[in-house]
């Protein structure tokens, strides 16, 4: 099946859903960005206030909290902006025809990983039981420990639907939307 | 296992699959195949486990040191100073490439910054002067490896939390080395430059090299600045990492060349390449779970001393080993399949894992100059625009000296351990 009207009813699906994710895409994105720059203010903290003999010891955990978050947060952006490690030389030189089954074989790989991952996350959420030592809150306590891997689930179920996305794309043939080997070269 | 693992995942990476997918799927078929088939969960208790690291904290600021210095122009300046002083050596600017590379070695930890950042200024600079792209290309790219083994290194603090070294000890010991491959490197160049007539150009006057090293001073000094910190104990790795961000921003905000667009942009850079590392990690951590439980290593280990008992022919083999894993697989998710599994037979074999750590890092790391896994090699076609058959053609003859190096490096260990021993006393590993 190939894209026949641009004005469609499934385009504009396709349109609102690939909308829906880029703005997720870049909440989280924002989100990651400030758990890493946490991390930064933080650390930087606690060398400078030791100069002073000065310490606060929440600040280590909730830098190690920062940086589990980035990386889950950061999760789908990398997804979604294609910025993880791919070798696609080899499939390019195999012409169009192995470049369109990739286009099929890899969401279907990446969706299958994503559902196991989510399946099994009732499972993760329910034996992190109690709180992290040392995260402490505004509103008082502690944070609990189910709040590390809360990041990760949703991050995943996302990659899911992106992949979902991609492949009604491929399906409907829109042209693929190629990674860039690294950010810094668009520097 | 270790057999479905390793096709496995190399088969997925070359039909495009992205490497931390790729590293799930090839942990999920094992987990699938062996006797936790039913306990599959503990995937991804693992994956939570392997990024819930604090030894591994360092990793995104030594990424975000190099991505700053790329964005606030320390690059040029590093670059300009480098060019005053050899510049005017046969193929100069080919020198400058490499002796800016280990400079920039001493604040940043990743080679991609490198190749992407200080590659654009020095292939536009090599082409302008008559220099074959893809030449310029190659030298960028082979130089690179450089900045990995030079500290800081997030590969090497990586190993370091693999093997259970401290990386003082790991930065130490790559301090020689890294400059050894500068040094071959710029060899190489004369011997290529008189070959082939390369273009020279006119000696920096001394006013003009006092003028570039006062222009990039407050650059050059970062390295000492970072290595310092740690070996004097003021600060831990993380910290450290922290002090080169800080000092980068520092220095972009007195060369007014930061604002909120390219720091922004320095971020998200720098948080997307951990968040890849560290899923790859997290997949690791479970197939490393995987591999312990079912003893994998010691059958290797067995598999290896029936084949030979010998410590030096153990080393050969290891080498063509990691070198051509290095080729297929990229830096980080090798480090964590091979490193777990080699350690209990390094350790038989009696090498020291501080020595077996700068092996592999740089085994795998000429692995960024060889298709089809050379990540550098793609940097390479994007910023020097070189298409990608020419620049892994023009690579091969560098492969000559890092070859020698490794060889170097694997045979003579008091080159890697001469210096950790010597500043930090005799090695105890950390448990």
């Amino acid at each position: 099946m190939k894209l026949q009207n641009k004005n469609g009813p499934l385009y504009k699906v396709v349109h609102y859903l690939d909308n829906f994710l880029e703005s997720f895409s870049f909440i989280f994105l924002v989100i990651a960005n400030m758990c890493l720059a946490l991390m930064l203010i933080g650390t930087f903290a606690t060398i400078f206030l030791r100069l002073f003999t000065i310490s606060f010891y929440w600040i280590w955990p909730w830098t190690m909290q920062c940086f589990v978050w980035m990386s889950f947060f950061g999760f789908f952006a990398v997804y979604r902006k294609k910025k993880d490690i791919v070798v696609d030389f080899l499939i390019f030189k195999l012409g169009s025809k192995a470049v369109l089954a990739t286009r099929y074989i890899v969401p279907i790989l990446i969706m299958i990983i994503m559902g196991f991952i989510l399946k099994e996350m009732p499972v993760i959420i329910s034996s992190q039981v109690g709180v992290i030592d040392g995260v402490l809150t505004p509103w008082g306590g502690e944070l609990e420990r189910y709040t590390l891997s809360i990041p990760l689930g949703v991050s995943c179920l996302l990659i899911f639907l992106n992949s979902f996305l991609e492949l009604v794309k491929t399906f409907l043939g829109f042209p693929e939307d190629l990674p860039s080997y690294s950010s810094d070269i668009e520097a | 296992m270790f057999i479905l693992l390793f096709i496995g995942f190399i088969l997925l990476i070359l039909i495009r699959v992205p490497v931390s997918i790729a590293i799930g799927a090839a942990v999920l078929m094992t987990f699938l195949t062996s006797d936790f088939s039913d306990a599959l969960y503990i995937i991804p208790q693992q994956i939570l486990e392997g990024v819930n690291k604090p030894s591994l904290a360092a990793v995104p600021f030594f990424i975000m040191a190099g991505n700053l210095m790329n964005v606030v122009g320390m690059t040029d300046r590093i670059f300009n100073f480098a060019n005053s002083l050899v510049g005017h050596f046969k193929a100069g600017l080919a020198q400058v490439n490499v002796l800016s590379s280990m400079i920039f070695a001493g604040v940043s930890g990743a080679a991609v910054a490198d190749c992407a950042g200080l590659g654009a200024i020095e292939i536009k600079a090599m082409k302008e002067r008559g220099y074959k792209a893809e030449f310029a290309a190659a030298v960028t790219v082979c130089s690179a490896v450089v900045g990995p083994i030079i500290p800081p290194s997030i590969g090497l603090v990586i190993f370091a939390f693999l093997a259970q070294q401290s990386v003082e000890r790991m930065f130490l010991a790559g301090m020689i080395p890294g400059i050894i491959i500068g040094l071959s490197l710029m060899m190489f160049n004369r011997i290529l430059a008189i070959k082939n007539n390369f273009p020279t150009q006119q000696k920096a006057s001394p006013k003009e090299v006092i003028s570039s090293a006062r222009d990039g001073i407050l650059a050059l000094v970062a390295p000492g600045i970072i290595l310092g910190s740690i070996l004097g104990g003021f600060v831990t790795a993380t910290e450290a990492g922290v002090l080169a961000c800080v000092y980068s921003i520092i220095l972009g905000l007195l060369y007014r060349t930061l604002n909120f667009s390219n720091f922004w942009k320095a971020l998200t850079d720098t948080m997307l390449m951990t968040s890849v590392i560290m899923i790859i990690i997290g997949f690791s951590i479970a197939m490393g779970w995987l591999l312990a439980i079912e003893q994998v290593p010691q059958m290797i280990g067995y598999s290896i001393f029936a084949l030979t008992e010998s410590k030096n022919v153990f080393l050969a083999l290891l080498l063509v080993f990691i070198i051509l894993v290095g080729c297929v697989v990229e830096g980080v998710p090798a480090k964590l399949l091979l490193v777990p599994m080699l350690l209990p037979v390094i350790d038989s074999f009696g090498i020291d894992r501080v020595h077996f750590g700068i092996i592999i890092q740089l085994g795998l790391l000429i692995g960024i100059a060889t298709p089809p896994m050379g990540i550098g090699l793609y940097i390479m076609v994007e910023v020097g625009k070189v298409p990608f058959e020419k620049v892994s053609l023009a690579v091969l003859p560098f492969m000559i000296p890092l070859m020698l190096v490794l060889i170097l490096l694997t045979y003579i260990p008091e080159i890697t351990l001469w210096l950790p021993n010597y500043i930090l006393g005799p090695d105890t590993p950390i448990n």
